[in-house]
């Protein structure tokens, strides 16, 4: 597929969508939206990106082996922040209690460790959309 | 007196290292660092499980807040008897296969995929355990739908032809059910307002006389799709595909544990949650007895028919789920008792089969039945270890089987209802028909041409069966060891 | 009440399990795995908007709290759409792999027709 017209408008609309997407995964806490909603977002950049550019172009900015880093390291993120929550002698994935700063209501750097486990989440979800993607475009299920 | 308190953070710690070790699996280069990691993280949970164990039998049971949040609001763990024993249960069972497979996974499976399917088990292994703990409907309903999309990703690892469509068949109807069980939590949440078990049993037993429908109509919808994960009788379609071509260690654990936990969960949610009154007055005992003697029956009779030995053990798994499921259905403490003896006996017994069957299939390339012929001089020892498998399922006393049968008959006569063994003696029966031929095949042949010779069978695989033929023994000739734990086990779910 | 306050006081159940029943009966009477697929979407969704269902108040305010936060009232409820979203996610990763199974199935037997996988595979045994 070689079509100048797409790949201009792709190319222009990217950095728009992901600065969206990175937008929402770090309101998540005060506004809707969240990890889950901006990782689909930044998932679905790069699926689009893919499905201008082929496969290998992708495969050259987001390799196999960052996405299945990203993928892990977000979910182990999420348990660790949990873990956090025992250390300092609370509950598993406790918020103030563990000694996280509140905040102002209302404000960014608020909420505790709800912007963590966001970005946690977002990175989880961005590169597992990613990587559902590539595995449908082989044919691998796993 | 110690205090034991850090004790109560095992099981938590226990579910993260499960999943931590899911998630480092696919990051590491090397595959024999996989499998180690994945042996040594897996034996220290079966001790810690052992040790939580005990302690909720010295000093009962507890309850763990995630995030430390109220218990109406928050998800809870809840660890007693019950759940403590059958995730000991569990992790012993699948530390053993694990052994297993550390070299059978050879044999079978394409090497690239070995950390992936790793991974999978533990994603597995996790929810098992966490479906065992969690007193939050929606929790479980969480794990039920984790442990069903691994358990199907483990049946397509295989990577053959037959193996998808058995995967999406089983994928399909583990969907089906899935959303019958949300559903169910969806008419029993507008209900209650509530998702935790204890609370929502104490809000139904005012809301029940007023809303009768909304009840029953979630039990069964709840009841339905369980029923079909567990593979009870006229829902199994899925189940002799989906068990009899997965490779031999994912046969194991998925006749083994897997169904297992289902069953558990339904009679769990049926004491927890629906609480014995709505219980009876919805007249599910009945439903559950006849439903269980078809599935002993038709399993059976199935099985006979079946041309290869996987198929047919499958569905023998069948006809056991109908065992299981009568003891349950009688509703009393020795019923319970005996259930949960049989689940244990037929996760060794059954497990047993399938790991020989799977030797013989994948490294002596045997399958069929008729196959069998004179393959006791050939491959004697895992034939003679198919032998003691197929002992213990028929019932042979000094067998864990044996033990088993005579519980559920004990049972059946406490309450005056001794006409339940007759489906036991004409299943019993038929188990004994569709063994006897491969033994009598593989032993007893006439103009046999084999040279009688020991084959070998690698280290950690013969330790795992030989561990496996000590346990059934030891439970058949001592049975005291185990019931303890299963008559605490009982008491906690009965309540007080 | 009468039958059409008591309908329209319920449409939303009403709706839902209209939907789901559409969803089981392209399940059960397709025999092409993709218009299962899809009919298992279809019965996920009809799930999904009757829990959501549950939480709505008509009229009622989005739960953000803030400083001049009404009667808590007159909030939504907004733990089932915390659950619907952890139910979404499943949803979409049942989808995905059952998608990539049924790609598998094609290149494996060439056809999505279920029947006709079924004698492809009894041909198979019998050789």
């Amino acid at each position: 597929m070689d079509n100048r017209l797409l790949k201009t408008m792709v190319q222009l609309l990217l950095p728009f969508i992901q600065l969206y997407g990175v937008f929402i995964i770090l309101h998540g806490h005060i506004t809707p939206g969240g990890g889950f909603s901006g990782g689909a977002i930044l998932g679905a950049s790069l699926i689009l990106y893919g499905l201008t550019f082929g496969h290998q172009e992708t495969e050259a900015i987001f390799p196999e082996k960052v996405s299945a880093w990203a993928e892990s390291g977000g979910a182990m993120m999420y348990v660790l922040l949990g873990l956090f929550g025992l250390i300092f002698g609370a509950s598993f994935l406790s918020n103030l209690t563990a000694g996280f700063a509140a905040g102002t209501p209302g404000q960014i750097l608020s909420g505790g460790f709800i912007p963590l486990l966001m970005i946690a989440i977002g990175i989880k979800v961005g590169s597992t959309l990613m990587t559902l993607f590539s595995a449908l475009i082989e044919g691998e299920p796993s | 007196m110690i205090p034991f308190s850090w004790l109560e953070l095992f099981p938590v710690l226990q579910m993260s290292l499960l999943v931590l070790m899911a998630l480092a699996g696919p990051l590491i280069p090397s595959k024999g660092v996989v499998k180690g990691m994945h042996l040594v993280g897996l034996t220290l949970l079966t001790i810690s499980a052992f040790i939580v164990l005990n302690y909720t039998h010295t000093s009962g049971p507890f309850a763990f807040q995630m995030g430390g949040y109220e218990r109406n609001i928050g998800i809870e763990l809840l660890i007693d008897s019950f759940s403590a024993f059958f995730a000991f249960f569990v992790l012993f069972f699948v530390t053993l296969i694990h052994l297993f497979s550390m070299t059978s996974l050879n044999l079978d499976t394409p090497a690239s995929q070995h950390t992936a399917y790793y991974s999978l088990l533990s994603l597995m292994y996790f929810s098992m355990i966490g479906i065992l703990y969690s007193n939050d409907l929606f929790n479980m309903y969480v794990f039920i739908e984790i442990l069903s999309l691994s358990a199907c990703g483990i049946i397509s690892v295989s990577r053959k032809k037959q193996n998808y469509m058995a995967a999406f068949r089983y994928l399909m109807m583990n969907t089906l059910a899935s959303i019958s069980v949300m559903f169910g939590i969806a008419l029993i949440y507008m209900l209650t307002g509530s998702l935790n078990v204890s609370i929502m049993a104490e809000r139904l037993v005012e809301l029940y006389p007023m809303y009768p429908v909304n009840v029953s109509l979630s039990l069964g919808f709840i009841g339905v799709g369980l029923a079909i994960k567990s593979a009870i009788f006229p829902f199994h379609v899925w189940l002799p595909d989906a068990h009899s071509s997965a490779n031999t260690s994912a046969s194991a654990i998925l006749s083994g544990v897997i169904i297992k936990i289902y069953l558990l969960t339904l009679i769990k949610l049926l004491y927890r949650l629906f609480t014995l009154d709505v219980v009876i007055d919805l007249r599910i005992p009945v439903v559950m007895v006849v439903l269980a003697g078809v599935a002993m029956l038709m399993g059976s009779a199935f099985a006979l028919g079946q041309k290869e030995i996987k198929r047919m053990l499958a569905y023998s798994t069948v006809s056991q789920v109908g065992y299981i499921l009568l003891g349950f259905s009688i509703f009393t403490w020795g019923g319970l008792v005996a259930a949960f003896f049989y689940i244990v006996s037929h996760a060794f017994v059954k497990g047993l089969l399938f790991l020989t069957a799977g030797m013989a299939k994948s490294i002596h390339g045997i399958k069929s039945i008729k196959a069998t012929e004179g393959i006791g001089y050939k491959i004697p020892l895992t034939m003679m270890l198919f032998t003691v498998g197929a002992m213990g399922m028929v019932g042979i006393p000094g067998t864990s089987g044996f033990m088993a049968k005579l519980q559920l008959s004990l049972a059946f006569m406490e309450v005056s209802r001794g006409y339940l063994r007759s489906f036991l003696i004409i299943s019993g029966v038929i188990n004994a028909l569709y063994f006897f031929p491969i033994i009598m095949n593989s032993f007893f042949q006439e103009d046999n041409k084999e040279v009688f010779k020991l084959e070998k069978i690698p280290f950690a695989m013969g330790f795992t069966l030989l561990m496996f033929v000590g346990i059934i023994f030891a439970l058949g000739l001592f049975p005291g060891l185990l019931l303890p734990y299963l008559e605490a086990a009982a008491m906690s779910l009965m309540g007080s | 009440m009468n039958a059409f306050e008591l309908f329209v006081a319920n449409i939303h159940f009403l709706g839902a399990v209209i939907i789901f029943v559409i969803g089981l009966y392209m399940v059960i009477a397709h025999p092409n795995l993709m218009k299962r697929i899809i009919g298992i979407n279809v019965m996920s969704s009809a799930v999904f908007y009757f829990f959501v269902a549950i939480g709505n108040i008509s009229g009622g305010e989005v739960p953000i709290v803030n400083p001049e936060a009404l009667t808590p009232a007159s909030f939504i409820n907004p733990l089932p759409s915390a659950l619907i979203l952890t139910g979404i996610v499943i949803s979409v990763s049942i989808t995905v792999y059952a998608l990539a199974l049924m790609i598998k199935i094609y290149q494996a037997y060439g056809t999505l027709n279920q029947d006709e996988i079924a004698e492809l595979m009894k041909k198979e045994a019998d050789l």
